[in-house]
């Protein structure tokens, strides 16, 4: 459960830095943080991913 | 199976990612996603006692064993191509989600070809007996 509520904080945090540095007139580094974002929840989401490709593997005898 | 845990981690789920959405699309996609993977996760677990009892069902009517083992094979298939279908037409890609589909049905009857050739055989022999 805790990996949808980390996901939710993460999408918060870039979007506010986002504005941060849109406002403070660095649009570069705003691009920076949110590509630096989706590669974080990128990562994670695709461990989830294989583990539960994995599970079902298993389970189903694929 | 608790059902009320999973509904609430979807409604919670649901809401997270629309929250997101305004913000930043493409967060709202991960959050939905992880949701669903978190259900799935779930489901899984549960139903692994069904393919056992499945199998013990298959076994008992004196099949081959190996009858069984495509019917829980398909099912996985089916169940894993349907994961990957829906996420993919809820990101607005419906183009990948019928291609995901149509791999998966042909992955499905490549599964099954033995079972169309011992039922072919055994219609040759009631036409020849």
């Amino acid at each position: 459960m805790d990996l949808v509520f980390k996901i939710a904080t993460i999408g918060i945090i870039v979007a506010v830095l986002n504005q941060l540095l849109i406002r403070s007139g660095k649009e570069e580094q705003a691009m920076m943080t949110t590509l630096a974002g989706l590669i974080v929840v990128l990562m994670m989401i695709i461990t989830e991913i294989s583990t539960l490709f994995d599970t079902i593997k298993s389970v189903f005898g694929i | 199976m608790n059902i009320v845990a999973i509904i609430g981690i979807g409604v919670v789920g649901a809401v997270l990612s629309q929250l997101i959405k305004q913000y930043k699309p493409e967060y709202g996609l991960f959050v939905s996603l992880g949701t669903g993977i978190l259900i799935v996760g779930l489901v899984v677990i549960y139903v692994s006692p069904i393919l056992t009892g499945l199998q013990e069902f298959v076994d008992r009517s004196g099949m081959d064993r190996q009858y069984g083992a495509i019917l829980i094979k398909s099912l996985g298939i089916c169940y894993i191509t349907q994961v990957a279908c829906e996420s993919c037409s809820d990101a607005g890609e419906t183009a990948i989600a019928s291609k995901i589909e149509l791999a998966g049905k042909i992955s499905v009857v490549l599964l099954a070809l033995p079972l169309f050739e011992a039922i072919a055989k055994i219609a040759f022999q009631l036409i020849e007996g």
